[in-house]
């Protein structure tokens, strides 16, 4: 088990907003974690990474790669942090440093944890570059000089360039419009499937996670609903909320039965258009 | 107290800050593209001035135009402020001729007199006269000493001007680690220790700090009697031990009240960035979050702080007279008391003409730093949005530094 | 009209206590409870009279006859630091006052009847911003000049700087309020802007406000203390703890620790005013309070006319509000 989490409970000290949620991500596997606004979803991804806001604290169990991180010190967290797990953001905007260049940003995770001189870094990131489809002569600008998809395409090749085993991507495509969208859900696909590493993929939108997941857990007010194959969940959910959710997908992604071509997470190569 | 979302540096004493505070931003006349005007820190330091800025090409072409038009703003501001001070000045009642004439003058003498000091002449043609006898380097003549202005302002700079320069490295050596370790320390009682401490040292009076350390360190009274407390010596900077040495009492008066100010100035800037991604994001390629608070987040609480800094320094110039005249010192700002007290408008006229080209200089260079520190700045086209000439820039530095500290610039 | 007043009564209680259970804003209360009890005690006794002269215990330390101690004129110490926190007490409600007098007239002039998006209030702010970069120690001086020595130098030296920083502090909470469709429906129906003015703006910018004061009381009493040493603030003869301390001050080599007192006290005073203004800012405000969210829940469900239904006090419950969301739709 690349993630390991059992009870989970995530609170204020007046109020719960994560209460008991169980899952695990095997190697390999990529996973969704869905549900409407405000269940809890992004407060599960900062608890297991350990970046919770001061007011907030975690109870039960997260093993990742068998390591323990509730109640773990700081440093032991950083050390995961970056190099066995990395995260992806809602809004790269409000993320990337604004007053270092994005190869520094893309470089920064393995600046952190490994011993590299300056040419290899340079070499490795423009290499990541050309992974994510960003040109190379964007190495030396600033994220407010990229437009949104770029500046996510920049925060992917930051998460990955350590090859870590799970990466956790919270809304990643929620900012960025539709056409985007899939273009970025199919790189991540296609990069996280190349590493053979697992995916934690937490969004509001079933559509999108048809694309990128197999399987998947539904939340609701700070619980698992139900989970199981993205698929077969998607035809027949279990629970209203998780009819709620495959409705507003079906209705506010215009493809319709247009994309039951592109069914089981088949990728798109290539087409960027950021 | 802590841990709240949306404070910011209007800094009630302790902690975080109220709502909606102007961040600190660069001193007067600045043209900051439209971030000046913003309020919290966060969004402040924090926020590109424009979502989508155009791309990095065109920042050459805006680069002339904007230092061009920087110099005219400090132009401009600085004509303005010396027409403010003339006004002004011209308002208050009484003028040097009645001062040298005294009571014992008849109507005629002081006529006289006034005549002689070319008082009867029409205002404009006086402000006129002054401001090229300024720009020719001629300060005026001293009504009370009968010196030239500009030498004396000259010789008490020599004292003010590295006074503030020290007391602004005692804040800055306090202020930027205390401050950073009030919010990354591990043990929240020492947290909570700094906090305290910061705001008791805020509220010291100055002359009250002067004094217990005079009690402390001071020579012949104190304890441990290793530093002067009185006088400057007459050889000036000629002596630099004995100098230094006496500067360093009321260096350290100041510097720890405006520290502490500093202090939790740093604080809550840096309370209001730990909650934005920008930390999360370090974090997550594989810094503690101490690491990212100090690394990350101080930079970009940098520009902020810088302006704080600045405005702090350029409120020396005055904030020290109480300093000055506890320790004997022969500085600027007793200069202008004593100006001030002596009706010596003449030579008050010059002074304060010096004190605010002194604070646009300081704007101009917190301007600079800004600059450096944020590429985003380089780029935002919008340089003529704000024509105020940056003075919104200076005033969110003056609330939010009195805001932080409580105190205004009461030094 | 009643009923608002018993409301406004029952929330200030609530402030209070909330504020009483908070580290910060006991000492605070503490604090100023007990100078204003010195205050009040100082009006009818005090140890000496001012101008009693002990000459034969001149620049004592403190003893059984004089508990604080005499200074250079024979004069008791404790006697001149008990009558000095009245002038203090004076000198912080006049400030405070024009302050707020000042504050709200520059909020009125920024935001106006316009939500403030005019030419003339951008000339506005840049005229506050320019002048609140002017240090409060310069403007006291340069009053000083025509009023001599006096309180109102100081007076008038703290609220210049602080109504500036209040106006420009609340402005974008003041700009908010006023251009609420809440405010235009008012004014269409006809309300003056006087009370649309006091009856959202004012409230809305409230907290701000109470910490800006607290912070412009504080800096008031900094401010005397430097300046009565300067010769500029509080006249001769008049006692005050700035007095006191300058006045020990200038003898501070010959007997040290007879400064301890009047510094110590300011300081311990100054760092209430600071305090308070936090707590008040953090114990008044609904969304942080809870206390004050269920009054003003109660309250409010009573002033509707919906019956009081024994949950009044409670927070209610999701079922209950979504069965009257049900109810109504």
């Amino acid at each position: 088990m690349v993630l390991h989490v059992h009870d989970l409970v995530v609170g204020s000290s007046t109020a719960p907003i994560v209460t008991g949620v169980s899952l695990d991500v095997a190697p390999g596997e990529r996973v969704g974690l869905v549900g409407p606004s405000g269940s809890g979803k992004s407060m599960i991804s900062r608890a297991i990474l350990g970046i919770l806001p001061s007011s907030l604290h975690a109870k039960g169990s997260v093993k990742i790669g068998g390591v323990e991180v509730i109640g773990a010190p700081d440093a032991r967290l950083a050390d995961l942090r970056g190099r066995y797990v990395s995260a992806v953001f809602q809004n790269p905007g409000a993320a990337l440093d604004p007053v270092h260049t994005i190869a520094h940003s893309i470089g920064l995770p393995l600046a952190l944890h490994y011993d590299v001189d300056r040419d290899e870094m340079r070499e490795r990131v423009l290499r990541q570059m050309d992974a994510v489809d960003l040109p190379r002569s964007l190495a030396d600008a600033y994220p407010h000089q990229l437009s949104g998809g770029q500046r996510q395409r920049v925060a992917i090749a930051a998460a990955l360039i350590t090859s870590p085993r799970l990466i956790i991507t919270d809304e990643p495509t929620t900012a960025l419009d539709a056409v985007v969208q899939r273009d970025v859900v199919d790189l991540l696909v296609r990069l996280v499937d190349g590493l053979g590493a697992s995916l934690l993929f937490i969004t509001h939108d079933f559509a999108v996670l048809r694309r990128a997941t197999t399987r998947c857990y539904v939340m609701e007010s700070g619980r698992i609903a139900e989970s199981g194959n993205t698929e077969a969940l998607m035809r027949a959910p279990q629970t209203p909320v998780g009819a709620a959710l495959v409705e507003a997908a079906e209705m506010l992604t215009l493809h319709g039965t247009a994309s039951d071509a592109m069914k089981g997470g088949t990728v798109m190569k290539g087409g960027v258009t950021s | 107290m802590t841990g709240k979302p949306a404070q910011s540096a209007q800094a009630a004493q302790v902690a975080p800050v109220a709502q909606a505070a102007p961040a600190a931003q660069t001193a007067q006349v600045t043209q900051s593209a439209g971030q000046t005007k913003t309020s919290e820190p966060r969004s402040a330091a924090l926020r590109s001035p424009h979502s989508q800025s155009p791309r990095a090409h065109a920042h050459v072409h805006v680069r002339v135009p904007y230092v061009v038009r920087r110099l005219a703003a400090f132009i401009v501001a600085a004509l303005v402020q010396s027409a403010v001070i003339f006004a002004f000045l011209r308002m208050l009642p009484g003028d040097a001729a009645m001062v040298l004439g005294g009571t014992t003058a008849t109507p005629e003498q002081t006529a006289r007199l006034r005549a002689q000091m070319g008082l009867d002449r029409p205002y404009p043609v006086q402000y006129l006269s002054w401001l090229s006898d300024v720009l020719h380097g001629n300060l005026g003549v001293s009504q009370l000493s009968g010196k030239a202005v500009g030498a004396q302002v000259g010789v008490r700079m020599e004292v003010t001007l590295p006074l503030a320069v020290l007391g602004l490295a005692v804040a800055l050596a306090i202020g930027i680690p205390l401050g950073v370790l009030a919010v990354t320390a591990r043990s929240a009682k020492l947290r909570r220790a700094l906090q305290i401490c910061a705001i008791v040292a805020g509220s010291i009076p100055a002359l009250w700090g002067g004094l217990l350390l005079v009690l402390i360190f001071g020579k012949g009274v104190g304890l441990l009697g290793v530093l002067p407390s009185q006088g400057f010596p007459s050889g000036g900077w000629r002596a630099p031990g004995r100098a230094l040495a006496s500067l360093a009492l009321p260096a350290l008066s100041i510097g720890i009240i405006t520290g502490a100010q500093l202090l939790r100035y740093v604080r809550s800037a840096l309370v209001d960035v730990c909650d934005t991604d920008y930390i999360a994001q370090a974090m997550v390629a594989g810094m503690t979050r101490a690491q990212a608070v100090r690394r990350v987040g101080l930079r970009l609480a940098a520009p902020q702080i810088v302006s704080v800094a600045g405005l702090a320094f350029a409120s020396m110039m005055t904030g020290v007279v109480v300093v000055e005249n506890l320790f004997a010192l022969p500085g600027f700002a007793t200069l202008l008391m004593n100006d001030l007290k002596g009706r010596d408008f003449l030579a008050v006229q010059s002074e304060l003409l010096l004190l605010s080209l002194l604070f646009l200089v300081m704007g101009l260079v917190v301007d600079m730093l800004h600059h450096a520190l944020d590429p985003r700045l380089k780029d935002a086209a919008g340089f003529g949005a704000d024509a105020d000439g940056g003075a919104a820039a200076v005033a969110s530095a003056a609330v939010v530094s009195s805001a932080a500290t409580g105190e205004g610039d009461e030094a | 009209m009643n009923s608002s007043i018993r409301l406004f009564v029952r929330r200030t209680g609530i402030i209070l206590r909330s504020m009483w259970h908070r580290a910060d804003g006991a000492y605070a209360l503490a604090v100023l409870m007990a100078w204003l009890v010195v205050c009040a005690v100082s009006m009818f006794w005090t140890p000496y009279g001012l101008l009693y002269s002990d000459a034969h215990n001149v620049w004592d330390g403190p003893s059984a006859a004089h508990p604080l101690g005499t200074d250079g004129a024979g004069h008791d110490l404790l006697t001149w630091l008990m009558k000095g926190s009245v002038t203090q007490l004076g000198i912080v409600v006049l400030v405070v006052a024009c302050t707020t007098v000042l504050g709200l007239l520059g909020v009125w002039a920024s935001v106006g009847s316009h939500a403030g998006a005019g030419r003339g209030s951008r000339i506005w702010m840049v005229c506050v911003d320019t002048l609140i970069a002017v240090p409060t120690v310069l403007v006291a001086m340069l009053v000083s000049v025509p009023l001599g020595s006096s309180i109102a130098v100081i007076v008038i030296a703290c609220s210049f700087a602080y109504a500036l920083s209040m106006v420009r502090v609340t402005r974008p909470v003041a700009q908010l309020a006023a251009a609420s469709p809440y405010v235009a429906a008012s004014r269409s129906y006809g309300v003056g802007e006087g009370r649309i003015f006091f009856s959202h703006v004012v409230p809305a910018i409230a907290p701000m406000m109470a910490v800006q004061l607290s912070m412009s009381a504080g800096t008031a009493i900094l401010a005397e203390s430097g300046l009565t040493y300067l010769g500029i603030g509080v006249p001769a003869g008049v006692p005050s703890w700035g007095r006191s301390l300058a006045t020990c001050a200038k003898l501070i080599t010959v007997h040290p620790l007879t400064v301890i007192w009047p510094g110590l006290i300011i300081t311990a005073v100054v760092v209430a005013l600071n305090l308070l203004g936090d707590a008040l800012r953090d114990c008044a405000d609904p969304l942080v309070n809870a206390d004050l969210r269920r009054v003003s829940y109660a309250d409010a469900v009573a002033a509707d006319g919906h019956a009081a239904d024994g949950r009044a006090d409670n927070r209610p419950d999701g079922h209950d509000v979504s069965a009257r969301i049900e109810e109504a739709s």
